[in-house]
């Protein structure tokens, strides 16, 4: 039954990315169709309603931009963006659609927020269902889920713009980019996903919490008693102190949120507990459709890429290396969680899979998602920059949780975030061939575009500046008592649970060790620039990179032109990739991680 | 006074991103 279990396992990955491959291509060329703006239906249709938001806006949009201005637009958007949701928690108490009267948001949970929604990131120190307001819900956290992954297609697009165009000043109108992946991707794809997710029990109203009687007694310890729930009395018994026959059940527009938070890589749960939460994801089929969600547009980037440089075979070149990364470490998450815990060996428990177990580590997972359908969401939404959970990832076993957070370090490249996922693959892939050049004694060149000084810097910066983030928040945290007092498993547990929080931070993906209580004013502060600076300081170099490139003519392909869409620039960039993150994170992996593993496993 | 710092924080974090835009402009030569 193991073998079994590992199959269905497997079948079920090899079913996600067989679809999600498949529909990524024609989604890749129409993307590619819409962000060019070439007459297709699509455009056509919703043409008249995007001039009149040009008009209200007072956008040009024949008018494009360098690099610069482009990135200087999009900073002016994400810092109004952040002060908007700011001030919006901090006066929601004052505002409508707040059926339960929650209170104004704290300030620094607030700042946390608004730049982790601003940045895709999605991380969350607060419960939803227990701090935010429908408005706020709706109005801050979704529209950011929506603009936010715009803004990384816009980016993605701009530098695809800078190897496709020749002698160009421009990269792109930031302002049309954001309007059309918008306006003729997200919203129709998201409402679309968000009909089927309600259609299948995810919730959607505005309706007060509701009281319901259970089914049996429930007896529990309030949240608030400091031995947790239940007090062992060292005879096998535990004194518990409460117990109820109703149970609150929380309401609001849930499907709304929960399609744009997958399908734009966002992450970000309308209720704490995320995609474990039975009205965020009700079923095996909306768990399929939600990893459907999450890996579709960064799939389909990387047909666009293809598309608009005139060449199918160098997007599948991505696409073929961003598939053996992501595929190489869910097959360690998987078999790491269906081997299960070797602690619980010698007290005879049964790990193993079964008729009517799923065996292997089930904490902290849900029994009707099992070890193969949660070790996969856990690799989908680490690999992307989702965040979103159907599992804690908490209680992974040490190489389970190593998996998920190395994918997170490695730069969040296999698939990646939307947009950020492909120009982040594409920087890589400066980095290769810089390295194959220095290695035959050429000008390293891609697409056409010789790779100079300027551009090797502006790489430097976009895959440095996020270990720094990373590496040095997470020395702060280990080293002052605030930052040690939030976490729960003192040692090699802990120190983990603290990398992990900043590697999610750093990436901007948003998923946690959620054994870390990081709703405090260090962490939601320190997260919080983390975030800023893990989001930016490798997109502003990116731009950079692009309006570079555009600027420079396409050199001629000869004999000595290393080509870019065979087998070995696929092993030349997931070598970069994986030579970068090894050499990055491995010292700060063995401290915990690895650490852990060794100690359960003598 | 919370609110300002915070507020504070979040101009900063823009004011050094503008200055690296501005400053990696300067280097490239190329806007």
């Amino acid at each position: 039954m193991t073998i079994a279990s590992i199959a269905s396992s497997i079948a079920l990955g090899v079913l996600l990315l067989g679809s999600v491959i498949l529909c990524a291509r024609p989604l890749g060329r129409y993307i590619a169709d819409v962000m060019e703006g070439r007459p297709i239906l699509a455009l056509r249709l919703g043409g008249e309603l995007e001039r009149a938001l040009y008009r209200v806006a007072g956008i040009d949009p024949a008018r494009e931009t360098g690099w610069k201005q482009y990135a200087l637009n999009l900073l002016l958007f994400s810092t109004c963006g952040v002060l908007f949701v700011y001030l919006l928690q901090r006066v929601q108490l004052w505002l409508p659609l707040n059926p339960q009267s929650f209170g104004n948001v704290t300030p620094d949970s607030a700042f946390n927020t608004a730049i982790s929604f601003v940045t895709n990131t999605n991380w969350q120190g607060y419960a939803g269902e227990s701090t935010m307001s429908y408005l706020t819900q709706m109005l801050g956290l979704a529209v950011q889920n929506f603009v936010s992954a715009a803004t990384g297609i816009a980016v993605a697009i701009a530098l695809i713009r800078g190897f496709a165009r020749h002698a160009s000043p421009t990269v792109g109108n930031f302002w049309v980019d954001l309007t059309r992946s918008t306006l003729y991707l997200l919203l129709p794809a998201a409402t679309l996903i968000a009909i089927v997710l309600a259609s299948q029990g995810v919730i959607q109203n505005f309706a007060a919490f509701k009281d319901v009687t259970t089914v049996a007694p429930t007896t529990y310890a309030p949240p608030d008693e400091p031995t947790g729930p239940g007090t062992n009395t060292g005879a096998g018994t535990a004194t518990l102190s409460t117990t109820t026959g109703t149970q609150t059940l929380p309401m609001g527009p849930v499907a709304s949120q929960e399609a744009i938070k997958e399908l734009g890589t966002n992450g970000g749960g309308f209720f704490n507990a995320n995609s474990a939460h039975p009205f965020e994801n009700p079923n095996a089929f909306t768990n399929f459709l939600e990893l459907f969600a999450i890996l579709l547009i960064p799939a389909a980037l990387t047909f666009t890429f293809g598309a608009m440089v005139g060449d199918a075979r160098q997007g599948w070149a991505i696409l073929v290396g961003m598939t053996m990364l992501f595929t190489a470490l869910w097959l360690v998450a998987a078999s790491s969680e269906q081997a299960g815990n070797p602690l619980l060996v010698s007290l005879g428990v049964d790990q193993q899979a079964s008729a009517d177990q799923s065996g292997g580590n089930m904490e902290g997972k849900e029994t009707r998602f099992g070890i193969g359908a949660s070790a996969l969401f856990a690799t989908v939404t680490t690999a992307t920059s989702t965040g979103a959970v159907n599992s804690m990832h908490d209680s992974m076993t040490p190489l389970g949780g190593l998996a998920p957070m190395f994918l997170m370090q490695i730069g969040e490249v296999a698939f990646g975030g939307v947009g950020s996922g492909l120009y982040g693959m594409l920087i890589y892939a400066l980095l290769g061939v810089f390295i194959a050049g220095l290695m035959i004694g050429r000008t390293p060149e891609y697409l056409g575009k010789k790779i100079e000084a300027f551009d090797m810097k502006m790489t430097s910066i976009a895959i440095l500046a996020t270990p720094l983030v990373v590496l040095i928040g997470t020395a702060v945290a280990v080293s002052v008592a605030s930052g040690k007092a939030g976490v729960a498993n003192p040692g090699a547990h802990g120190y983990a649970e603290i990398l992990y929080a900043f590697s999610s931070a750093g990436n901007n993906n948003g998923s946690c060790f959620c054994g870390l209580s990081a709703n405090t004013p260090f962490y939601n502060t320190a997260l919080g620039l983390a975030m800023w600076f893990g989001r930016f300081w490798v997109l502003i170099p990116v731009l950079a990179i692009a309006g570079s490139l555009a600027a420079k003519k396409r050199a001629p392909v000869t004999a000595g032109t290393m080509p870019t869409h065979g087998p070995l620039f696929v092993v030349l960039l997931m070598g970069s990739v994986l030579l970068i993150g090894a050499l990055t994170y491995v010292p700060a992996l063995a401290l915990g991680p690895v650490a852990e593993h060794l100690m359960i496993a003598r | 006074m919370s609110d300002l710092i915070f507020v504070s924080l979040i101009l900063m974090a823009c004011v050094t991103t503008y200055l690296l835009i501005v400053g990696l402009a300067k280097l490239g030569g190329v806007e």
